[in-house]
């Protein structure tokens, strides 16, 4: 079923794209192909394609239900399979997310990095405090020097007090 | 007196550049390892350092600088599934997967090799060819980059024929997100639904990191024991193991096949070595057997995309030296160089200054020998955090691929690209969609479109026109050839598989 809903999550966004390829300016006096002529066409290949996927994707969830339940492999005994997994997945986005989007730019590199690297390897299961610490202020400085003070690439320092913090370094 | 005297005797009175060629590899395979660390930006930190050098000897290390940053990419590539530079993409294909099966020592030897190789054929076709060569990349006008492009485009059909029309799904998909932003022919805004940040386009950096390095750390986190796979000690060492004469001999059209492309594509201005190493790998699934393979670990995979990309690196200074134009955005901040040191690239360039183009073609022949020995060492560092647990290396790769793609154009969209790419690519991974067509879209799709259109109004509408010219008629016929192959290959492994 998933299989399907990405197909047609594609297929939406193809016939979107082919919606919006209309409009763009002639170029030229229609001497020249205006900017939506390119996408247009792909586009259109591109429902094609995400319709016939969608089809083999049906043929194939039509086929999986002819089978009992008793006779279809069970998700727990794939490889790899853990129970917690998904969400120690979930956690994993999270994390990422309010690192990349939200910590990195308001908070500053260094408070947000002072922060993100012991929740990401606690969130996935490490104890040991003196790595936890030691790789936190390591990765920190060592990226402090080669992006800030080699580089002179201005890392976000943040707003604010966490602006204060970053100036400390850079 | 003869070219080549002149430049042993240069490099006799001044051994030094001997040095400063190993410390420019060095450097460059540093670079070209870490994201957001490209050589492009290597050679622009160190030019001032080199004011203080004798001006050969400032330009051997910039040139060996460059063809170090070629390779160091394919290491946390193979390793990592971390394209350290965007030519190193193509590697995580193939090399990856054989990482991941215990087979990452091979997968780097055979990277190393191959770059050894590809970087001491392109500096042979240099020293012999340079200015005939030139001429013919200056025939090449709008129709013959689109051909090429298009070449490269049309291994979509082949790529993963086990979800075939998902492929090409994906790979389609790439190509508009190519089409996003300002449209360099007529300014118009592109699909940036309101999005002032979309008028930039969205660069493939981001999305390479985030479909590959960002999706991998969710992917592990979902994993029991986050993924690790713990295989024997000497193959968790990571010995690189150099393949065998004998060995090397089996993939020996791989490896010709991916020099001449590198080279040929490296001496084209504006293409660069990223181009090349796509072509190459299209090529290779287009004309290798079991096709379906590719993507699972394929030797081939990552042979000829390594020759490629230091191959175009050595074909790029072929119309540096002889024409003064620069095969690619790194050699155009090589010529800044040489421009600071008062040297003037072009054609009097090879009879003015015969003893330093003479010393340049011998110093990268050291250089593409220096990068077989110290590659090796280089992975060893590198191999060695393979024994690292995962709860410690997933912090590190997700700073550095947050930072690295920051640092590329001190953009923090840029790292919002690469998150949403991440999750993206971790839905692809799960419903059976190959990442490896979204990028090659993404990478070539520009590349097509803006000659497309540039060859139509070169010939105000004549289509015919346009693609019987000799060299885009050529790979027209191979492009659509294959595009066939592809298509009809895929729709019969479809229904084999659905019976």
């Amino acid at each position: 079923m998933g299989h399907m809903i990405m197909s047609i999550v594609i297929l939406v966004f193809g016939i979107i794209i082919f919606g919006n390829s209309f409009g763009f300016p002639a170029l030229q006096n229609g001497a020249l192909p205006d900017a939506g002529v390119w996408p247009r066409i792909v586009a259109g290949i591109l429902i094609v394609c995400s319709v016939l996927a969608l089809i083999d994707d049906y043929k194939k969830w039509k086929k999986s239900k002819e089978i009992p339940d008793s006779e279809k492999p069970r998700k727990e005994d794939a490889e790899g399979y853990d129970p917690k997994g998904r969400v120690r997945m979930i956690g994993s986005v999270i994390i990422l997310g309010l690192y990349s989007m939200v910590g990195f730019r308001y908070m500053g590199f260094v408070t947000s990095t002072l922060i993100v690297i012991p929740a990401i390897m606690l969130w996935l299961g490490e104890r040991k405090w003196l790595r936890i610490v030691l790789l936190t202020v390591i990765m920190t400085l060592l990226c402090v020097f080669i992006f800030c003070k080699f580089m002179l690439i201005p890392l976000p320092r943040g707003m604010g007090i966490f602006r204060n913090i970053s100036l400390l370094f850079y | 007196m003869n070219g080549y005297s002149l430049a042993f005797q240069f490099l006799a009175e001044n051994p030094q550049a001997i040095l400063f060629t190993l410390l420019g590899l060095l450097i460059g395979l540093t670079f070209g390892a870490l994201p957001g660390l490209t050589g492009t930006a290597g050679v622009a930190i160190f030019i001032p350092l080199t004011y203080s050098l004798e001006p050969t000897i400032g330009v051997v290390m910039l040139a060996s600088l460059y063809i170090g940053s070629m390779f160091g990419g394919n290491i946390t590539a193979i390793l990592f599934n971390t394209p350290g530079a965007p030519e190193a993409a193509t590697i995580t294909f193939d090399g990856y997967p054989m990482a991941q099966k215990g087979r990452g020592g091979e997968a780097l030897g055979y990277s190393v090799g191959a770059a050894t190789i590809g970087g001491i054929f392109s500096t042979v076709v240099l020293a012999l060819l340079a200015p005939p060569l030139a001429k013919v990349a200056l025939k090449f006008a709008a129709p013959e980059y689109f051909a090429l492009a298009f070449l490269g485009i049309s291994v979509i059909a082949s790529l993963d024929t086990k979800s075939f029309w998902k492929s090409m799904s994906i790979g389609l998909i790439g190509l508009i997100l190519a089409a996003v932003g300002l449209d360099p022919l007529s300014s118009s805004s592109r699909f940036t639904f309101g999005v002032k940040d979309l008028a930039a386009g969205i660069g493939f950096m981001p999305v390479i990191i985030g479909m590959f390095a960002i999706s991998e750390v969710f992917a592990r986190a979902e994993t029991k024991n986050l993924g690790v796979i713990k295989f024997g000690d000497e193959i968790n060492n990571v010995k690189v193991r150099l393949p065998a004469f004998t060995e090397w001999w089996k993939y020996k059209v791989s490896l010709i096949r991916g020099s001449v492309i590198g080279v040929i594509i490296g001496i084209l201005p504006g293409i660069g070595a990223t181009t090349a190493s796509f072509v190459a790998y299209s090529q290779e699934v287009q004309f290798g057997k079991d096709k379906e393979t590719f993507g699972t670990g394929r030797i081939e995979g990552i042979v000829s995309p390594s020759c490629a990309n230091t191959a175009a690196a050595g074909g790029a200074f072929v119309p540096l030296l002889s024409l003064g134009i620069p095969g690619s955005s790194t050699a155009a901040v090589i010529i800044g160089g040489m421009m600071i040191h008062g040297i003037r690239p072009g054609p009097l360039m090879m009879t003015q200054q015969a003893g330093m183009v003479y010393t340049i073609f011998v110093t990268m022949f050291l250089a593409n020998v220096f990068m077989l020995i110290f590659g090796i060492a280089a992975v060893k560092v590198f191999g060695a955090a393979l024994k690292i647990d995962y709860t410690i290396m997933a912090p590190i790769i997700t700073v550095l691929c947050v930072v690295g793609v920051f640092a590329l154009s001190n953009s923090m969209f840029d790292v919002v690209i690469m998150f949403v790419s991440g999750i993206v690519g971790y839905f692809f991974r799960k419903f059976g969609y190959p990442v490896a067509p979204l990028v090659i879209g993404l990478v070539l799709g520009s590349i097509a479109e803006e000659n497309l259109r540039r060859g139509f109004f070169m010939y105000h509408g004549d289509l015919i026109g346009m693609f019987t010219r000799p060299i885009t008629l050529v790979l027209m016929i191979v492009s659509i050839a294959s595009l066939i192959y592809g298509i009809v290959n895929g729709t019969q492994m479809g229904r084999k598989k659905s019976k």
